[in-house]
């Protein structure tokens, strides 16, 4: 607003030159490296002359036969530590060129002198060097390590050796991802350093994290990061169903160097995950069963019936002293008497609904092996989960939640030649769900707004309805009262969900036209469809018309005789199906010159497209497209100093052409100290790792403003909107016509927002057992959509004018640590911790200027940040209502008074100001060990969230509104009264309404949401082989699991994870026992 | 660029490649191409380019008649909902008081929050302005009434003659919206053009316009509107029946001038004070009564216009009560009046509301309903404003020499101590027990008001003599078929308005049918009504402003107002002093147009709000005995004090802040 006379239009989109300098400078580079490769091309086509074209060790050692004297032909054998074949292990002679591969069996062949050294080595494996003593044969064991797959960590497009990694990347390794959870989001909660992640509801099918990466640093629409199975894109749900079993790797991408390959997708984060692929092997079996019973955290506590009834009638007559209260004195002692509960009922609609626990299963299965041509791993798994609803025996369909999921996923490798692999992934995974109408957590909700004593939930029947069919649903006045029991049990819901993927992926080995050099494609298409059914009964409503007394008999009147039916209706609910195609190609190079200087390179190119279906506007119906260049080139010196450049350079359809493409680089420096020669010796046995790693670059988002809002550049307008129609004629609406209206003005400026990223990282290694990595971020995103706030509502306009004009900032700190360390054979332990501390503010938000009210201006405070007025206490009396700044509607003594911050006399909306933390946490963290001894294995996991707020929600926790809101015990309990008139209570003067005054958001209901938690405890046993063998298994374990088993918070009203939903389906607490066999 | 063709060549290349080597001397170029192609930028930018032509733009609204009809009626779509009893602010004056705020549903009634004195300066209650809280924005409809304006003459298959009309309605309808806000908010700035969306901040700050200018504007622009407006006679009722007419023009253009001249506007010294920050002070200081003259004029030439095209005062009794009672014939008449869908005296009705609400908001039960709350009869009037009808002399009750001397005024809440006569028994049921107040008043109480034991004529019985006792009456007792029986839809005064709902509407046990009828926004009596205050307030109590009256009145059944105050009252000469008849003239507005939402524009024009802070009273509808019922009871409202600053809508708050050129309305 300080911008005068500038124009509505005018962002300040002040990146174009940049962009436009680095794209001269991407075209050098790109006609450079195509020069070369070409170059290089030529050079080795003249060497091929000479050479046939085989498969290279074959090559080189025919070459160096001829140089060696006196060699002997020696037969060999690799086999791993339970005794079967490793087919492709490499075997080189230390100080000589050349090797060989291990064929199927295992076996490899030799010619080899007395004193070489062979040095066996195969991924997975340490390995081995041996002396050559004369033998005629060999027989090597490998032994497995552990460490070994750490080594190489899965980037952008690509791989790279873990030591040249400059990027921040965190892999998670895919076992501390198995919780007692089929939704596998529920497993990020402080296991992902740098991952800010909670779980706000525990509803089976909904319950799925919510999860950013450093926090937020965007006001648009899209704050979670973008996610990829298998290079492919997913959303959230998708990943959910992920089974961590077919988990091969999983990497969170976090800052510039690791994410601008992606171009205007990757500014807020990506996790990026590979599913598991077949090793040549026999085939291996694995089976997990599992079985888990699950109870909520903690439920929301309601005051008894009886307190319920008589602080109902203090409501009234507190804020009326001529209202009618509700319940008679009679009624109120005839319940606590417990006469008849079908005319005095005294309701506990929780335990009526809800089971006090549930049990959920789920059994996975994979098969994994292959020769020298294919190799498979084929998955399946299985799970349901049942929610904790109770189900009528009147009824024969099941009305509790019951979600099952069945998953396929078959990943094959084919070497179609030696140098040419093709893979097909595809995968499957299916939900069937059946539960209550409206979901799980709205009968939460209803049990909230519902009445204990006006009803019960069912009646007996009385002499007129013994043969009544249907069950006879208590209800009050003319049936319009919530009876959450009949709304449960009236009927259920069905949905279906398909999701299939399928993958098609090449690679040449294009080592015979450059060393080095690789091409790969894939394709890949992904279809979804979704829908649901409901099918119901209306429910016939009954309340007592006369109860004789003296024979306690009461005769039904039925509220609802031409409504209700016994028979079922059906209603057809949102069919959801679309579809994606996704196409990559990249060209990847590495080669290591001198020994000492490895470069490397990368280019790709990806297209992705994405329809819906049922879109619901023309313009929604359009394909969703991406298109994208990406690039990075690598180059270090001697493993000490590494250097890294990226780009994307990606264009999406939502801008207009001049704004479609992006250009986003990035650059990155690496110094592994401890490869130094000055770093040897005692150092380095004690810091045997120091590196140290600086990044900076710009990353994009285009997924700014509204998901449905399409084309920035074009006037999205209904010519045919019936909301904007007028109707004339003899009865009012005789001829009618739909209007026009006009949902977004054009803007052809509109473009991705910038995210500009800096990261400083640390990584230390103590004694070979303790890893610590520490990385410093900060972030300025800039361009960020939002909506001119400078617009008066005089200009008439129909839709928000929006801009890039928006500018935010965030920074933070993430630590982890890992610690491993055996004692002995039999006995190691290990620990490891993460810390994220994550922080953002606005720093250019377009808002009207306060020259009065500084504290009403966003900027400096967190993106997250909760709004309030500041509850002073509650009024003491009528006299300092009259006194005080006029507030909100009608309110009086005991009601909540607010501080007028201006002091212009009224509390009005300049006098909310930013309170507590933000309602996102800032602090994320987790810590946990492991340790086995022998067979036994055992391991803890905490977890927390910290500097958080969170509003109870005044209006949903009201009681008594409609004279049907249920009364939390807390308030029964700590309220304000006239006899008791504690200007501090937890809840202000009893009310039958909502009191307005009473309902804003104020510091009154904030709370510190912050926690720790236990979040998993497992113990496990592994049959000793000698037994395992003996029952033709491989490996047997079994194993049992809890997670949030215990919860350490000042929060005490519900689950502090579900932060303000806490009225809904709780969080659960899961024990589960499980075992796993490997065939 | 089609990529998976692309990517099979490729990959067919590869593969036959490696087997036959007899091409794999070209190899190396082959894929080179490949590689370019794949990577190539230029031969896929269209990939981006989804959107096909002919998605529809804003130009698509002119390209024909058709489009551009739909045009015309958005610019309709954003009238006020006139005489929706929950949405018309206007609905919520003294009149009536409502149950708290939300009706059995929970909807939360707007209007009754400002009745209630819960306007605030956060969130506006029905805020025209913003468009927020159950109300469009005035803005919004004066900015499609611009552009329909700007691109009329795009439509190629659009007659001249349609064209003009159409022009003249967004015209009027440009005008209105800018009344509305002006009588809502006081001064406005004037958006006679659009500003473009490119505009800059300091252009599109705008400034709020010397409410003398604002009126100058609306009245010029009504002048343009009227030329081109068709006949009332030219409006075909079957599809057309609504739409703006020369009549509407020039009526409204009388009521604006009659808002200019009135005290509100006219010389008001409570808001000296606005002045904003070009220096402009906002309200006239100075009294000017030329502008009074002016309103004369104008309502005299939309009466003769109205007359000359045929509208006159509805008299006609329905061929359905042909054979009632004359004491019926004559309350129906004055009910159908309103009902009585597009008649002779309506000049402008709504068609932008739900009648079936209001019918239902109104209507008492006349028998056990299965679900109370069909009909809720929550429009309920208080007995303050049951007090102002007339005696059956047509004078104030307060002043009938019978009333006083029967001592039916002072004991007026007092059960009579005599049932109900026989030849009471039209007005109330026969030998039942009711107030002194319900015994001895003029046809439009009985034909506006629901009241405890009075005959509700109409409701599907129409049928009455000694032997078929089928007209039902009201029993507003606790638990009584009118009253309370729990729920939330009952009458919170033991009233209810009987007025706004068709007299053929009818009630059984499980259902309840409504009659459509346009809720008047102008009718003739309105007219005469406001032309006899000009009158009055130009030359006094003159012979042209008691024919006028006269004539609503005759209508009513009752005497002249000179013969009746003459006879009846214990001020005789009470209309023959322009401020007597000026109080008269005020009392007549009230009864005639009871209900309607005139009053409440009324009181703020005439700087009456104070009346707003009476507390409303009505009887004990939680009694069961008559004894108990018939006990005057304030209706559950907080003390409020309606002031200076309640006569105009608070700027929302926000609203201030983005323009800082505007200045708040008086103390908000």
């Amino acid at each position: 607003m300080n911008k005068k006379n500038t124009s509505v239009y005018d962002g300040s989109i002040h990146l174009k030159k940049l962009t436009f300098l680095v794209n001269l400078f991407l075209f050098c580079c790109f006609s450079l490296s195509t020069s070369y490769a070409s170059g290089g091309l030529e050079l080795i086509n003249s060497s091929k002359k000479t050479n046939s074209f085989k498969n290279f060790p074959e090559v080189l050692i025919s070459t160096y036969k001829l140089e060696v004297f006196q060699e002997i032909v020696v037969n060999g054998k690799v086999t791993n530590p339970d005794g079967d074949p490793v087919p492709g292990a490499t075997i080189i002679i230390l100080g000589k060129p050349g090797g060989v591969i291990t064929d199927f069996d295992g076996k490899f062949t030799l010619t080899l002198n007395i004193g070489d050294e062979i040095k066996v080595s195969f991924i997975g494996f340490k390995s081995e060097t041996i002396k050559y003593k004369g033998q005629k044969e060999f027989l090597i064991q490998l032994k497995e390590d552990l460490s070994a797959l750490d080594d190489i960590t899965i980037v952008a497009f690509s791989k790279q050796k873990k030591e040249s990694v400059i990027g921040s990347i965190t892999t998670v390794k895919p076992a501390d991802l198995k919780i007692a959870s089929s939704n596998f989001t529920n497993s990020f909660a402080g296991r992902v350093p740098g991952m800010v992640s909670y779980q706000r509801s525990g509803e089976p099918g909904q319950n799925t994290s919510e999860f950013y990466i450093r926090g937020i640093t965007t006001f648009g629409y899209k704050k979670d990061p973008l996610i990829l199975i298998d290079n492919n894109e997913v959303t959230t749900q998708e990943l959910s169903r992920l089974n961590p079993d077919d988990i091969a790797s999983f990497s969170i991408m976090k800052d510039a160097t690791a994410t601008s390959l992606y171009g205007s997708r990757g500014a807020n984060g990506v996790i990026l995950v590979t599913t598991k692929e077949g090793k040549i092997g026999k085939a291996k079996i694995s089976v997990r069963i599992e079985e888990a019973i699950s109870s909520p955290t903690k439920m929301v506590e309601l005051a008894d019936p009886i307190t319920y009834m008589q602080l109902h009638n203090e409501a009234v007559r507190t804020r009326d002293p001529l209202g009618v209260t509700p319940y008679s004195q009679q009624k109120i002692a005839n319940t606590i008497a417990g006469v008849n509960p079908y005319i005095y009922p005294a309701n506990d609609w929780q335990k009526m609904l809800f089971k006090e626990q549930s049990t959920n299963k789920q059994v996975n299965l994979n098969i994994s092996g292959g020769g020298q041509v294919a190799r498979y791993y084929i998955a399946g798994s299985y799970s349901t989960d049942n929610g904790m609803l109770n189900v009528n025996g009147k009824n024969n369909f099941n009305n509790n939640i019951n979600l099952d999921r069945y998953m396929l996923r078959s990943n094959i490798n084919i070497d179609i030649t030696k140098t040419t692999e093709a893979v097909v992934r595809l995968s499957a995974a299916f939900d069937e769900y059946s539960g209550p109408i409206d979901g799980g957590s709205d009968l939460f909700r209803k049990v909230m707004r519902t009445n204990p004593v006006l009803f019960p939930a069912t009646y007996q029947p009385d002499l007129a309805n013994q043969n009544t069919q249907h069950i006879l649903f208590g209800n009050a006045g003319t049936g319009d009262f919530l009876n959450p029991y009949a709304d449960m049990t009236k009927g259920y819901k069905e949905y279906m969900t398909s999701q299939i993927s399928a993958q098609f992926e090449l690679k040449q080995d294009l080592n015979f036209l450059l060393k080095g050099l690789s091409l790969r494609g894939m394709f890949n298409t992904n279809r979804y469809s979704n829908y649901d059914i409901n099918r119901f009964y209306n429910p016939f409503y009954y309340k007592v018309g006369v109860y004789d007394r003296n024979n306690d008999t009461y005769i039904l009147d039925v509220l609802n005789e031409e409504s209700g039916t016994e028979y079922l209706g059906y209603s057809e609910g949102n069919k959801d199906i679309n579809s994606t195609t996704y196409f990559e190609a990249a060209l990847n190079w590495s080669e290591t010159f001198s020994k000492k200087h490895a470069v490397s390179g990368l280019l790709v190119s990806t297209m992705r497209e994405k329809v819906y279906a049922n879109s619901g506007d023309l313009q929604r119906s359009l394909p969703y497209r991406n298109l994208g260049y990406a690039g990075r080139g690598t180059y270090a010196y001697d493993s000490r100093y590494f250097m890294e450049l990226n780009f994307g350079y990606n264009g999406s359809e939502r801008f207009s052409k001049k704004e479609r493409f992006g250009f986003f680089p990035s650059i990155g420096f690496g110094w592994l100290v401890s490869n130094e020669k000055f770093w040897q010796g005692k150092i380095k046995n004690t810091v045997n790792k120091l590196k140290l790693r600086y990044t900076y670059g710009l990353v994009g988002n285009d997924a700014i403003g509204n998901e449905y809002d399409r084309f920035f550049y074009l006037s999205n307008v209904n010519l045919n909107d019936e909301n904007n129609g007028s109707s004339f004629g003899t009865y009012g609406n005789t001829y009618s016509r739909s209007g026009v209206s006009i949902s977004r003005y054009a803007n052809d400026k509109i473009t991705w927002e910038t995210g500009e990223k800096y990261n400083i990282g640390i990584e230390i290694g103590l004694w070979k057992e303790l890893d610590i990595d520490a990385d410093f971020f900060s972030e300025y995103r800039t361009n960020i959509l939002m909506d001119r706030s400078s617009i008066p509502t005089t200009m008439g306009l129909q839709a928000a004018v929006r801009s890039n004009v928006g500018e935010a900032s965030s920074k933070g700190v993430e630590f982890s640590f890992n610690y491993n360390h055996s004692f002995n054979k039999d006995l190691w332990i290990t620990a490891m911790g993460n810390f994220t501390y994550a922080t953002s503010k606005f720093e250019v938000f377009e808002e009207p200027e306060y020259p009065n009210e500084p504290w009403k201006s966003r900027i400096g405070n967190s993106l997250a940040s909760n709004y309030g007025y500041v509850a002073e206490r509650l009024f003491v009396d009528e006299e300092e209502v009259r006194n005080s700044p006029v507030q909100f509607g009608d309110y009086m003594a005991g009601d909540i008074k607010y501080k007028d911050i201006n002091k212009d006399g009224k509390i009005s909306e300049l006098d909310m100001v930013p309170m507590g933390y933000p309602h996102s946490p800032e602090i994320v963290y987790g810590f946990g060990f492991s340790g086995g001894w022998k067979g036994i294995d055992i391991s803890g996991f905490f977890q927390g969230l910290a500097r958080t707020s969170l509003f109870i929600d005044a209006n949903a926790t009201s009681p008594f509104i409609n004279q049907q809101n249920a009364l939390l015990k807390v308030y029964a309990d700590n309220h304000w009264s006239e006899d008791n008139r504690d200007i501090y209570a937890l809840w202000p003067r009893l009310s039958e309404t909502r009191i307005q005054n009473n309902m804003q958001p104020s510091n009154w209901f904030l709370r510190d949401g912050s926690f720790m938690r236990l979040k998993s405890v497992e113990i496990g046993y592994t049959l000793p082989n000698r037994i395992s063998n003996k029952i033709y298994l491989k490996n047997a374990r079994i194993y049992m699991i809890g997670n949030n088993l215990a919860t350490f918070t000042k929060f005490k009203l519900w689950d502090p994870e579900m932060g303000g939903n806490g009225l809904s389906y709780p969080i659960q607490k899961v024990i589960s026992f499980g075992m796993q066999l490997s065939f | 660029m089609d990529y998976p063709t692309q990517f099979k060549k490729l990959f067919l290349l590869v593969c036959n490649s490696h087997f036959k080597k007899t091409i794999m001397k070209k190899l190396h170029k082959i894929i080179l191409v490949q590689l370019i192609a794949v990577f190539s930028l230029s031969s896929c930018s269209d990939y981006l380019d989804v959107v096909p032509d002919n998605v529809a733009t804003i130009e698509y609204a002119f390209r024909s008649r058709n489009e551009a009809e739909k045009y015309l009626f958005s610019c309709y779509s954003y009238r006020p909902e006139i005489g929706s009893v929950n949405n018309d602010p206007a609905m919520a004056s003294d009149e009536t008081f409502k149950r708290y705020g939300t009706n059995g549903n929970g909807f939360v009634w707007q209007n009754t929050l400002i009745a209630r004195g819960f306007q605030t300066v956060n969130s506006p209650v029905l805020n025209t302005w913003d468009g927020e809280n159950s109300s469009e924005s005035a803005w919004q409809g004066i900015r499609e009434c611009n552009i329909f304006l700007e691109n009329i003459d795009q439509v190629v298959d659009l007659t001249e003659p349609e064209k003009k009309r159409w022009i003249g309605e967004v015209k009027f309808l440009k005008a209105y919206y800018h009344f509305y806000l002006l009588k809502s908010y006081g001064p406005i700035p004037i958006v006679d053009k659009n500003l473009e969306i490119s505009s800059t901040t300091g252009e599109v700050q705008v400034y709020r316009e010397p409410v003398d200018e604002v009126f100058q504007y609306i009245v010029d622009l009504l002048a343009e509107a009227v030329v081109d407006l068709p006949n009332a006679h030219e409006v075909v009722e079957g599809t057309e029946a609504g739409r703006i007419d020369k009549l509407i023009a020039l009526s409204l253009r009388a009521k604006v001038l009659v808002f200019a001249a009135s005290p509100l506007f006219n010389g008001n010294t409570d808001y000296a004070g606005m002045i904003d920050n070009r220096g402009l002070q906002l309200f006239p200081q100075s009294y000017d009564e030329n502008k009074w003259v002016l309103a004369k004029m104008a309502c005299k030439e939309a009466i003769d216009e109205c007359l000359s095209q045929g509208k006159s005062l509805y008299n006609l009794v329905d061929p359905l009560v042909a054979g009632a009672n004359p004491i019926f014939q004559l309350q129906t008449t004055y009910r159908e009046a309103i009902c009585d869908r597009w008649n002779q005296e309506l000049i402008w009705g709504n068609t932008r509301y739900d009648n079936g609400f209001l019918s239902r908001s109104t209507t008492v039960r006349l028998v056990r309903l299965i679900n109370t709350n069909d009909l809720n009869s929550q429009y309920a009037p208080t007995l303050q404003f049951v007090e102002k009808y007339y005696s059956s002399n047509g004078v104030p009750i307060e002043e009938d020499t019978e009333w006083i001397n029967n001592s039916w005024y002072s004991n007026r809440f007092k059960l009579r101590e005599m049932p109900a006569q026989d030849d009471e028994k039209e007005y109330v049921e026969l030998n039942k027990y009711t107030a002194n107040l319900h015994f001895n008043r003029e046809s439009r109480f009985y034909a506006s008001i629901g009241f405890d034991k009075g005959i509700y004529y109409g409701s599907g019985y129409y049928r009455f003599s000694n032997e078929d006792r089928d007209v039902k009456s009201c029993d507003f007792l606790k638990g009584g078929v009118s009253g309370f029986q729990g729920g939330s839809g009952y009458s919170i005064s033991g009233y209810s308005v009987k007025k706004l709902h068709s007299f053929k509407n009818s009630q059984t046990i499980n259902s309840v049918s409504t009659e459509y009828f346009p809720f008047p926004i102008m009718r003739l009596a309105d007219l005469y009504l406001l032309y006899a205050e000009a009158i009055n307030e130009t030359d006094g109590p003159i012979e042209e402003a008691f024919t006028y009256l006269d004539l609503i009145r005759n209508r009513a059944g009752l005497n002249g107002i000179q013969e009746s105050w003459a006879n009846h009252s214990i001020k005789p000469n009470k209309p023959n002093t322009k401020d007597g008849l000026r109080e008269i003239i005020h009392q007549e507005r009230a009864i005639e147009l009871a209900f309607e939402g005139k009053r409440f524009w009324d009181i703020r024009r005439w700087k009456q709000i104070s009346v707003m802070n009476n507390q409303p009273k009505g009887w004990n509808i939680q009694g069961e005995t008559k004894e108990d019922f018939y006990k005057v009871t304030l209706l559950p409202r907080k003390p409020i004090f309606f002031s200076t600053k309640d006569y105009f809508w608070p700027i929302k708050e926000s609203s201030l802040s983005v323009n800082p050129n505007l200045i708040q309305n008086y103390g908000w």
